[in-house]
C-alpha cells in the first residue's frame, strides 16, 4: 500500500516535471522563432521579455548592457507585471566601481541567484533594497564569447525558489537573447557600413559631375575669349604700324584680355564656394536689416527703373545660414528683377518668404522680361548661359546662385513667363 | 575663280565678328560682309532677300553655336524653311570657339551645313570655303 503511494508520488512528480520541461522548451521554441529575424529587434525583446516573465511569474524581467568600458551597465530594456508598485524608482544603471560583486557573480558563478536578497553581498543587497526586491535571478549575455551585460528576473512578491531546472531553462534562454543580439549587432554594423558605403557614392558621382561640369564650363568659356585673340594676333601687321588694321587688332586685344580675366575672376568664384564652406560659419541673419544694405548698392538701378520695391517679411524675421551667401542670392536676384525689366513698365519687386517643414523658402518675384522656360528650363542655371542679348551681363548671377543654396544644402526654382514676370523660390534649410 | 558677292557673320560676339570682317576684307574674300549679333535678325535678312532682293543673297554663312535668345540650332530650325534653290547655293558653315567633340558630332546631322570651323577663322579656311565655292 505504502509503496503503491510512494509510487504514485512519484509519478505524478515526474509527470510535473515532464509537463514543466515541456512548457519551457515550447518557451525557447518561441523564443528562437521569434528571433528568426531581427527587424524591429526592440519589439522582439520586449515580447521575448513578456513571454518568460509571464511565465516565470516574476515582478520585473530586464536586460542590461555594459557602458563606459564595462564599467557600468544600463537598463535598455524592461518589462514589468501589473503588480509592481509604480511608485518604485526603476533601477536603470549599475556601477561596477560600487557594486563590484555584481560583476563578479556574473563573471565567476555565471548567475546571481538568490531566494532571498538579504543573503547575497552587501553591495547587491543596497541595491536591490530599495527596490523592494526579495528574490533575483540574473545570467550574463555574450556578445562574441565575452559578457556585455545581463538579463535579469527579481521578485518583489515572494521569495521565489528558482530550481536547477529554473536556471538551465533561463541559461538557455539567455544563449538565444545573446545570439540575436550578436545577429543584430552585425545587421546594423552591415547596415551602417552600407548606408555609409551609399553616401560615398553619391558624394563621389556628385563630385564628379560637379568636376565635369566645371571642365566643360572652362574648356567653353575660356576657349572663346582664346579664339578671339588668337585671330586678333594674326590680324596684327608688325611690319606696316600705321594701318588701321593694327588699331583694330590692338584695341580689341585689350577688350578680350580683360573679359579673360573677367572669366577667370569668375570661375575663381565659383571654386572658392565650395572652400568657404568650410570655413563659413552659419549665424541668425535678419533679412530687413540686410535688405537695408542691399537697397543703397541696388540704389542707382532702382532710381532710374523706377522699381517698385514690396517686402514682407512677416512670417520668417531671420534665417540661420551663411550670411554671405544669403546676401549675395539676395543681390543676384534683385539686380537680374531690375536689369530684366519689361520695357513697358515699371519693375514691381516683391520679396517675401515662407516656412516649410525643413526650410525656409525665400521668394522674389517680378513682373519684368520672363524667360521662356520651356526652352531654357535646363539652361537657366548654367554657366555664362544669357537670354537677352539687349543689356550687359556676364551669366553668372544665377549660377552662383545655385551653386550658394545647394552648398548651404538647399534649392532654387523657377516659375517664368515671357512677357510676363518671373518668380525665383529659394529654399534654405532650417 | 569663281567670286563670291556677300558673306554673312551670325555670332553674338561682336570681337569675333570684327575678325571675320577683317580678314575677309584684307583677303578680299567677299565684295560685302554682314553681321548679325542676332540670329533672328540675320534670319529676317534672308527671307527678305530671298523672297525680294536675290542681289542680296549671300553664297557663304558663317553661324555661331552658342547664342542667347536664338542660338545656332534654332536658327536652323528656321533656316530649313527657306527656299530649296537658296539653300543649295549657298553654304553654311558652323563657326564656333567650342573643342567639344559633341558640338562638332551634332553639326554632321544638319544637311545644310558644310563643315564645322573652330574659332578663329583663319586664312586657311577662307581659302578651303573658296575651293567648295568654286575656285
Amino acid at each position: 500500500m505504502n509503496v503503491e503511494i510512494t509510487e504514485v508520488i512519484e509519478h505524478t512528480k515526474t509527470a510535473d516535471r515532464l509537463r514543466k520541461y515541456a512548457i519551457q522548451q515550447e518557451i525557447l521554441l518561441q523564443i528562437s522563432i521569434l528571433f528568426n529575424s531581427v527587424e524591429d529587434f526592440g519589439k522582439r525583446v520586449q515580447e521575448a521579455l513578456h513571454i518568460v516573465g509571464n511565465y516565470t511569474e516574476v515582478s520585473r524581467v530586464y536586460i542590461f548592457e555594459d557602458v563606459e568600458e564595462r564599467k557600468a551597465s544600463e537598463l535598455i530594456f524592461e518589462w514589468r507585471n501589473d503588480y509592481i508598485p509604480l511608485n518604485t524608482n526603476s533601477l536603470t544603471r549599475i556601477s561596477y566601481q560600487t557594486t563590484p560583486s555584481w560583476k563578479k557573480f556574473l563573471h565567476q558563478r555565471g548567475c546571481i541567484i538568490s531566494a532571498d536578497v538579504q543573503t547575497l553581498p552587501e553591495d547587491i543587497r543596497q541595491l536591490m533594497m530599495p527596490q523592494k526586491v526579495k528574490s533575483m535571478l540574473a545570467v550574463p549575455l555574450f556578445l562574441k564569447g565575452e559578457i556585455t551585460g545581463f538579463i535579469g528576473f527579481d521578485d518583489c512578491e515572494v521569495h521565489k525558489i528558482w530550481e536547477n531546472t529554473d536556471l538551465e531553462f533561463i541559461t538557455t534562454m539567455s544563449n538565444i537573447i545573446s545570439h540575436a543580439f550578436e545577429t543584430h549587432h552585425a545587421a546594423q554594423t552591415l547596415k551602417a557600413m552600407l548606408e555609409n558605403q551609399s553616401k560615398i557614392n553619391e558624394e563621389l558621382v556628385r563630385q564628379n559631375n560637379d568636376l565635369q561640369q566645371f571642365t566643360y564650363i572652362v574648356s567653353h568659356n575660356l576657349r572663346a575669349p582664346i579664339a578671339n585673340l588668337l585671330g586678333l594676333v594674326s590680324l596684327y601687321r608688325p611690319n606696316e604700324p600705321q594701318l588701321e588694321i593694327n588699331k583694330i587688332a590692338m584695341s580689341n586685344i585689350k577688350v578680350v584680355s580683360q573679359q579673360l580675366d573677367s572669366i577667370v575672376r569668375d570661375l575663381n568664384e565659383i571654386v572658392e564656394i565650395k572652400e568657404h564652406l568650410i570655413g563659413e560659419t552659419k549665424e541668425n541673419v535678419y533679412l530687413e536689416e540686410e535688405l537695408g544694405e542691399l537697397f543703397n548698392l541696388l540704389e542707382r538701378q532702382i532710381y532710374f527703373a523706377e522699381a517698385q520695391i514690396e517686402v514682407d517679411f512677416s512670417k520668417v524675421s531671420h534665417i540661420f545660414t551663411i550670411r554671405k551667401y544669403l546676401i549675395s542670392i539676395l543681390l543676384h536676384l534683385l539686380s537680374n528683377a531690375l536689369k530684366y525689366k519689361h520695357p513697358e513698365r515699371h519693375p514691381i519687386i516683391r520679396l517675401s518668404n515662407e516656412l516649410t517643414d525643413n526650410f525656409v523658402c525665400l521668394q522674389v518675384s517680378d513682373n519684368g522680361l520672363g524667360i521662356d522656360l520651356k526652352k531654357n528650363a535646363t539652361k537657366i542655371f548654367g554657366f555664362h548661359k544669357r537670354f537677352h542679348s539687349h543689356v550687359e551681363g556676364k551669366g553668372i548671377g544665377l549660377y552662383l546662385v545655385k551653386l550658394q543654396i545647394e552648398a548651404l544644402g538647399g534649392w532654387v526654382e523657377v516659375q517664368s513667363q515671357p512677357d510676363k514676370g518671373s518668380v525665383f523660390k529659394v529654399y534654405f534649410p532650417r | 575663280m569663281k567670286k563670291i558677292q556677300t558673306v554673312l557673320v551670325i555670332d553674338d560676339d561682336p570681337i569675333n565678328n570684327v575678325i571675320c570682317k577683317t580678314l575677309i576684307h584684307t583677303l578680299r574674300f567677299s565684295e560685302v560682309v554682314y553681321s548679325f549679333v542676332r540670329a533672328k535678325e540675320a534670319l529676317d535678312y534672308l527671307r527678305n532677300a530671298t523672297e525680294n532682293q536675290p542681289e542680296k543673297i549671300p553664297q557663304v554663312i558663317f553661324l555661331d553655336v552658342n547664342m542667347p535668345e536664338m542660338d545656332g540650332w534654332e536658327f536652323l530650325e528656321e533656316y530649313d524653311k527657306l527656299a530649296a534653290d537658296f539653300k543649295e547655293s549657298c553654304l553654311l558653315y558652323m563657326l564656333s570657339s567650342s573643342v567639344n567633340r559633341e558640338d562638332m558630332r551634332k553639326s554632321e546631322h544638319y544637311k545644310y551645313i558644310r563643315d564645322f570651323i573652330q574659332k578663329p577663322l583663319s586664312p586657311v579656311s577662307l581659302e578651303d570655303v573658296q575651293g567648295s565655292y568654286g575656285g
